[in-house]
Parts: structure tokens; sequence; C-alpha cells
């Protein structure tokens, strides 16, 4: 298997969720609850609040239903004025507690202010992946956002086609990417970590096979990454026979290896495709095996999706599987 | 009981219908009307049901196999149609009909052949939408259809057409049956029936007809343009046109939003027919419930952006949004508390209509809890479009609307049908339902928090969500037996339940004065009112037999009689003729249905072939009225 240091950890648990393999850990990658930063830890900090405030007056109201099946606890009732409940419990108790509600909400709106080195990205998306760019750099990837950890990062959200919606629960709550608007939404990981998104606006057939990861790097790291990410095609991959295939296919038509013929833009660019964990937009682990298999007949893994089955010979389908393996 | 009911059999002989299929077809009487509305929205419930079952199956585990994306893309966008549309909506149409004349001692509804086409044309939407399972094109953009995945570009099959054509005609049917009621209750109450002894039934029934009256046109625009857009390629909503995706989402939930009330309206009002029945006593605080009521239909219209807080909207507008969203919660709680009261301060009897009350105020103030957090704008960001979402409706539509309904299925049950139904089957049936619903939908809460989006057809393992959607397809399973006992405890006692009395339950409102089930003009005399609750007074209500020289209860020139009286304080009392059973609100709801057809297939022959036949029935719409 190519290039295993560059893989990060947590690819054990991308391809434990689609190769079956038994996984620990993972799961608090993608939880609103577990906040892993400051924009998902205020949200978090609101809702466990009004749990447990919920809980205390669904506790009340479901104390006084019981009560009011035991005769004595009704004898008892019956000597106060009745329309006391309903004044103190109907509308002073929800006055109260929806104030401070309200308050808290506007509290938790006010935008946090910019701070100097902003980074900036745009996410687009599409049936079904994400296309992100990082302006100024020429660096363009798909499904895997990576962004340093401590940083602010502001999210520019488009889309060319239907509505989406931008989720990675850990770190901030959705906002859609609607065709003919820009939105933005703000990225902060504290840590280092790989953090679980997805898109949650019904976007049509595979809108449930349309995930994505946000990598938190270092910041120097990160600063490698995004260099690396700006380069054309690697020398390796130059003269690697599945190249002239790739570009004499119908593949050249769709995606991009920049630095080469290839410069479709249809699909999701290539240019460092092997650098990426998964492939489908976090359908397939980016394996030999799968990768075939998906050049072959994408609509197998995720029918409806734009990429169509490609009639090639056995020799051709190696030499282009061989090719992307190396777009380092 | 001094209602005369002993009328002569002649008053029967000029208010029953013709025997048979005539009889069937041209029926006016607003408790035949009210029972079809029963059944077909109780059988819609169960389709919308058995797709629900095809969507938790397939995701009762990780990579389910059961259905592909695009089968389950279809199911899922049919179970949300079909439970809004053609069940909810639809289910308490038919309350109201059955109900609002009896309870304010009238012995028609305002308009008895606008009644007739409302329920046709209701069938006739009905059956357009499901027609799309013929034409292997059935709707595939959700139940809400957000535009551009709607656009001709992206759903090119004829599916979404009968969606829009099925909801703009059904909301014809909508309109009419909201105008309908608030005529009948402004004109046709009792003498003595001030606004301010109006069954609290009836004020959810005419604050959810004006919801309609203001809401409907909203979705209906919706609907149009979205047609247009497919069908003539304008660009009401395509930014390369310079229209807007989000105009859509506007129109949509100026809708949508007084929906979810004109759903869970109504059904506040049996549960305060049925609390106050089963405690023995008047719901405490009326006017402050009456006072609740109205105030949630004025607020509800002004909360739709809620449900668009992640598209990217201003700072302001969505702090306003979010307050309302959050008033709204006060007058629901008013009338949480006012059961409470009357619970607390009467004497409960444990009946099956009350369990499924008690089991909708469990499970509602459940989806109360959660529909304020959501009203909280950064919460909504992360919950939104989640399963936290999928499982906050869904308690505030089972625990809203269902339950109710069932409440209101078992107490009047006997009314209608001069029945019991099984006490046994009944309790199984609560215990199923309400076990079934808190298992199913409980768990789709943590789902949602551990990041699990809405609308997904399938899902990885290792996610930590295998084990909230196991549970939640094995609850659907009891939940779906639930249901399914009570209809069984119906079909039973249809058959051979024992036979029920006028009052089976001691009720506090006029239905229980006539016998069960009521004779086809419900009233012989007109009954006079002298509180809140006649049924309950000291003396049982009179009747006025005699209207400026009219022996209302015997036949008059052979047409249906019947009595207005003034908006507000129900006096002046007035005897009319009634329209009597017809062909023609059938003729017309049936070519109008074809006009959809024509409409979807573009085909202008039969387009002209409808329009002439409606005209030429509405031409005669009014024929066989007295004067």
């Amino acid at each position: 298997m190519p290039n295993r240091s560059r893989r990060l950890p947590w690819r054990r648990c991308l391809v434990g969720a689609t190769l079956a393999l038994p996984l620990a850990g993972c799961s608090d990658g993608h939880s609103v609850l577990s906040a892993k930063g400051p924009e998902a830890a205020r949200v978090s900090a609101l809702g466990w609040g009004m749990i447990v405030v919920s809980s205390v007056i669904s506790a009340v109201v479901f104390g006084l239903l019981a009560a009011s099946l035991f005769p004595s606890v009704r004898e008892r009732f019956r000597r106060h004025d009745e329309t006391a409940l309903v004044r103190w419990g109907g509308v002073a108790l929800p006055v109260v507690v929806l104030l401070a509600l309200s308050g808290l909400t506007v509290a938790a709106m006010v935008p946090s202010d910019d701070r100097d080195g902003t980074l900036e990205l745009t996410v687009v998306g599409h049936q079904y992946w994400w296309e992100v760019t990082y302006p100024g750099t020429g660096a363009v990837t798909a499904n895997e956002i990576h962004i340093p950890a401590g940083r602010r990062v502001r999210v520019a959200l488009e889309s060319p086609d239907v509505i989406h919606s931008f989720w990675v629960p850990s770190l901030a709550g959705k906002i859609d990417m609607v065709p003919g608007r820009t939105n933005h939404l703000v990225l902060e990981a504290d840590r280092p970590g790989t953090y679980r998104g997805q898109c949650a606006e019904y976007c049509g057939a595979q809108h449930a096979r349309m995930a994505f990861v946000v990598v938190a790097q270092e910041p120097a790291e990160f600063q490698r990454w995004l260099r690396h990410q700006a380069e054309p095609l690697a020398a390796a991959a130059t003269d690697r026979p599945g190249r002239a295939v790739f570009e004499r296919e119908s593949c050249a038509g769709c995606h991009t290896v920049r630095g080469t013929e290839a410069d479709g833009a249809i699909g999701p660019d290539l240019t460092h495709l092997a650098d990426r964990d998964t492939i489908g937009a976090l359908t397939l682990p980016n394996d030999r095996r799968e990768v075939r298999a998906w050049v072959r007949d994408a609509q197998q893994f995720k029918a409806g999706a734009e990429m169509p089955p490609i009639d090639l010979s056995s020799e051709d389908l190696d030499a282009i599987v061989d090719y992307l393996e190396h777009l380092r | 009981m001094a209602v005369p009911d002993a009328a002569s059999p002649s008053l029967d002989a000029v208010w029953e219908d013709r025997p048979g299929i005539p009889g069937f077809l041209t029926t006016v009487d607003h408790k035949r009307i009210a029972v079809r509305y029963l059944v077909t929205a109780t059988a819609f419930l169960f389709i919308g049901g058995l797709e629900a079952m095809v969507l938790r199956a397939q995701l009762a585990g990780p990579n389910g196999t059961v259905v592909d994306a695009d089968t389950y893309n279809r199911i899922m966008t049919m179970h949300g149609t079909t439970m809004i549309f053609l069940f909810n909506t639809p289910v308490f149409a038919g309350f109201g009909n059955y109900l609002v004349p009896l309870l304010i001692g009238a012995r028609e509804m305002a308009f008895p052949r606008v009644n007739a086409f409302s329920y046709w044309v209701y069938l006739g939407s009905g059956s357009l939408l499901y027609s799309s399972f013929l034409l292997h094109a059935v709707p595939d953009g959700g139940w809400f259809a957000y535009t551009p995945l709607t656009s001709s570009a992206y759903s090119p099959d004829v599916g979404l057409d009968l969606w829009a054509m099925g909801i703009v005609f059904l909301g014809i049917s909508t309109t009419a049956g909201g105008i309908n009621f608030i005529v009948t209750i402004f004109r046709m109450r009792a003498p003595g029936m001030t606004l301010s002894r109006l069954p609290l039934f009836c004020w959810a029934i005419l604050t959810m007809s004006f919801m309609i009256v203001f809401a409907l046109p909203a979705i209906t625009l919706a609907g149009v343009l979205l047609e247009l857009d497919r069908t003539f390629g304008m660009q009401f909503f395509s930014p390369a046109g310079g229209g807007d995706p989000l105009l859509y989402q506007h129109l949509f939930w100026i809708w949508g939003h007084p929906e979810v009330y004109i759903l869970f309206i109504p059904a506040t009002g049996i549960i305060s027919m049925v609390v106050a029945t089963f405690s023995g006593r008047r719901v405490v605080a009326y006017h402050l419930v009456v006072a609740a009521l109205v105030a949630t239909g004025f607020i509800s219209f002004g909360l739709w952006m809620h449900h668009m807080f992640a598209t990217g909207v201003p700072f302001l507008v969505a702090s306003f949004f979010s307050a309302a969203s959050l008033v709204v919660a006060i007058p629901s709680g008013v009338q949480i508390f006012a059961w409470l009261a009357t619970m607390l301060t009467g004497r409960v009897r444990l009946e099956v209509p009350m369990l499924f009350a008690i089991g909708f105020v469990v499970t509602f103030v459940i989806g109360g809890m959660t529909g304020v957090m959501v009203g909280v704008v950064p919460f909504d960001q992360q919950v939104t479009d989640s399963y936290f979402v999928v499982a906050h409706f869904h308690y505030v539509l089972i625990g809203g609307t269902v339950f109710p309904a069932f409440a209101g299925l078992h107490y009047w049950f006997p009314k209608a049908i001069g029945r019991m139904p099984s006490r046994r089957l009944g309790v199984w049936s609560f215990w199923f339902t309400f076990v079934g619903t808190q298992l199913t939908f409980f768990p789709q809460h943590i789902l949602g928090l551990e990041g699990m989006p809405r609308r997904v057809w399938t899902y990885p393992e290792g996610l930590g969500w295998d084990g909230p959607n196991a549970l939640s397809t094995a609850g659907s399973v009891v939940l779906g037996v639930g249901l399914l006992l009570s209809v069984v405890a119906f079909a039973l006692a249809w058959r051979r339940g024992e036979p029920a009395d006028a009052d089976p339950w001691g009720g506090e409102t006029l239905e229980w004065a006539i016998p069960s089930p009521p004779p086809p003009y419900n009233f012989a005399g007109v009954p006079i009112v002298r509180s809140d609750a006649p049924m309950w007074d000291d003396d049982p209500p009179r009747a006025i037999t005699h209207l400026d020289g009219e022996d209302l209860t015997v036949p008059h020139d052979g047409h249906h009689r019947a009595v207005l009286t003034s908006p507000l304080d129900a006096a002046g009392l007035e005897a009319v003729s009634m329209p009597e059973p017809s062909y023609t609100p059938l003729v017309v709801a049936g070519s109008l249905t074809l006009l959809c057809v024509a409409v979807i297939a573009s085909s202008w022959p039969i387009g002209l072939v409808a329009v002439v036949v409606a005209s030429a029935a509405l031409i005669r719409w009014h024929d066989g009225i007295g004067s």
C-alpha cells in the first residue's frame, strides 16, 4: 500500500465504517454534545442546559398528571383557587423560563469577532460530493477539509446544483449551501483530530452518501499539506502508463489533474487523490481493490451519482488504478 | 331528556337519504360525510404507516438492503405527504364535520353541498397522488419539495407534477371546509349558545378554519409557481433566471408553520372535551383556554422562518423569529395546565379516551420541550435536518394529533355507530401505541445529537447509530400493532358491539342529548342553551318546536329546514330551507380531478371536457334548494 506513513490514524475509523471492522473511539467525532471547538461548545453548553431544565419541567407536569389519579391529592387541590395553577404554571412559568432562554439565545447568536489571521476557504456542494478550494493558493481537493487546529477558519459555502447543507456536528452548527447565494460558517477545532461531517439537506438519490471529514492539523503540518496540495502532478506519476489511458478515456472529461491535459470540471480534482483516505465522499476506502471496482462501475456503490460505469479492458483498468495510486 | 326526539316519522322521511348507491353518491348529511372523512383518513394513516415501516426496516441496521436509494426517497416523500396532507388535516375535517353541528345544536352544516364537494375533492386529490404508484413515477422531492431539487432539471418524471397538482387541488377542499365551519359556527348555533358558551372543540375548529383561510393561499401559490417552473420553463425559483430557491421555502413555510397548528388546534379541542367528561367537570379557565387557542392561531403566522434558520438568515430576523417561536409555547402551556387543573380538581375516570388523552399530554409535553429547544437559533442550526428534529415533530404530531384522534374515535364511536367498542382492546391499543411511540421516537433524539441527518436512505456502521436505530425500528412495530388494535376494536364493535345509549360517558355537550346514532336531522326541536355545559345543567335543556307558526318537528313542504341565529349571541331565530342531496358536488369534484389530470398530461381536449362538465354542474348547483 503506497505512502502509509502519510495516512492518519483516523483512517481506521473510516475503513471500519465501510468495511465492518470493529472500532472504538470514533463515535465522539460527530456528536453535537461533545464539542471539539469553541463554536460547537457554545451550543453544547446551551443544549445541556436546556435538556436539564426541560427534564425538570416535564417531571413536574408528569408528577401533577400522576397526582390527579389519586383522590387524596385531588381533595387537597380542590381547596385552592382552581385557576391559580393555570396562571402560575401555564403563564408565569413559561414566561420566566422563555424570557431567560430568549436572552441566552441572542447572546449565543452574537457572532464572534473576526480575529487576525482568519483562514478563508471555500466549499462547494455538488450532487454528491464536496469541492474544497483554498483561495490564493491553487490548492483544490475534495471531501477532506484540512484546517489548522486552534485557528478560526471562515468557510464560504456555495452550490451550483441543488441545496446542500454543511454540517460538522462536533465543530459547528449547519449552514445551507443555496444556489445563487454564498453563505458563511466559522469552523474552529481546539485540537488536531478528525471530525466527521455530512450533508444535512436532502439533495437527491445519494444524499446519504455525501459525507466528508474535517482534518485539523498542527499549523506547521497544515502549511506543509497546503503547499503540497497546491503543486501540480507528482513527478512519480508523469510517466505512468495509466496517464495516457486516463486522458484518452472519458476520465479526463470530468476530472482535473493539474499539470496534465485532464481538465474536466464535473467531478473532483484528482491531482493529489492518493493523499486522500476515501473515495466517493467517504463511500469507500481509497484502496486499490475499491478504487478499481469504483472506476469500473461507481453506480453499484452510489446509484444516481454522476460517475458513469466505464467500459475498460482489464489492463487499462489496472493502468488507471496504478496512475491514481501515484497521484500524490 | 326534554329535547323532543320523538319526532314524527315523516321528518325522517324527508331527511333520510335515498337507499343504496344513489344515496351514497348524493348524500349531504354531515354525519355520513364525516364518517367518510374519518374512514378515508384512517386508511391513509395505515398506508402512510406501512410506508414508514419500509423506511424503518431499511434503517434497522447499517447498510440496509431492503430498498435502494431511489425507492427509499420516493417512499419517504409519500410517507410525509400522506401523513400531513391525506391523514392529519382530513381526519380533523372529519371530526369537525361530525361534531360541530351536533355540539352547537344544528341540523346541518351551513353549506351541505360544499361539504360533500370537499370530501370528493379530498378523495380525488388523494387518488391523484397515489396514481403515481401506477405510473411508476412516485414523487421524490421530500414532503416539502424544495427547489431546485424538484425542478424539472433534477426531477424530470411526472411524480412531482402529480404532487404539486395534488396539493393545490387538495387546498380547494381544505379551504372550502374551513369556510363552511366558520359560517356554520357563526350562524347555526342553538339559541342561547353565545360565543362564550361555545364548546372548546368548536372554538378549536373555528380557530383552525380561520388559519386555513389565511394560510392555504401560500401553499397554493408555491405549488402553482413550482408547476409553472416545471411545465412552462418559468424561473420563479431558479437563480440562473433571476429567481430564488428561498422564495419557495418562504411560501411553503408561511403555510407550513400555521399548518402545524392547523393540525394541533382541533386536536386540543378533542382533548378538552374528553378531559372534561372523564374528570366530571368543566375545563378550568375556559376563557384562558379560548384566549390560548386564538393566540396560538395568531402567533403561528409569525414563526415560519424558524424552519429556515440554517439558510443564512440575518441576525435581527433570526432573533425575531426565535423569540416568536418561544412565545408560542405559552398558549400551549396554558392549555396543558388547564387540563391538569381540570383533572386535579375533578374525578378522573380512566376510560379508553382518557388514556389516550393522558398519553397525548405526556408525549406532547416532551415534543413541546424539544420544540422550545429548536426555537433557539444556535441549537437549531445544530439539530435541524437531523434525526433530533425527526424525533421532535413525530412527538408533536403523533402526540399532538394521533393520540387525540384516537381519543376522539373511542369517545364518539358509540355516538356515531350506536355501539360500544371493546374497552379491553382499547386499553391494549393505548399501551401498545404509547410504548411504541416512545420506543420509536425517543432514540431518534440521540441519533440526531450524534450527527445522523434526516432523509438518509442508509448509513455506515461504526458511527454509534446502530443501537438507537434498531430500537426505533422495533418500536415502530409496537406502535403499528397498537393503532391496529383500535381499528380491530372499531371493526368488531361496528358489527356486534354492545348497544350504546344516548349518553354512555356522561358528557357535557349537546351531542349526548340525542339518540346514538343520531337521526339524520340530528335535533327534532331547537335546543335552548343556558350554560357552557348544557347536559350538566340542573334541569336538562328544553327545545323550541315552533318558530313563526311553523312546527319544526314536521316536514315543511318536503324541504330540509334548519334554523339560523345571529353570529355573536345566537339570537334572532329564522327557519330556512337547506340544500338537499344532489349529484352536483360529485360531478364538479370529479370533473376538476379530470382537469388536474389534463393539466399534468398537457391534454387540452380532456381539459376542455372537464371545464365544460364542471361549468354545467356548477350552473345547476342550486337545483332543488327551496327558497
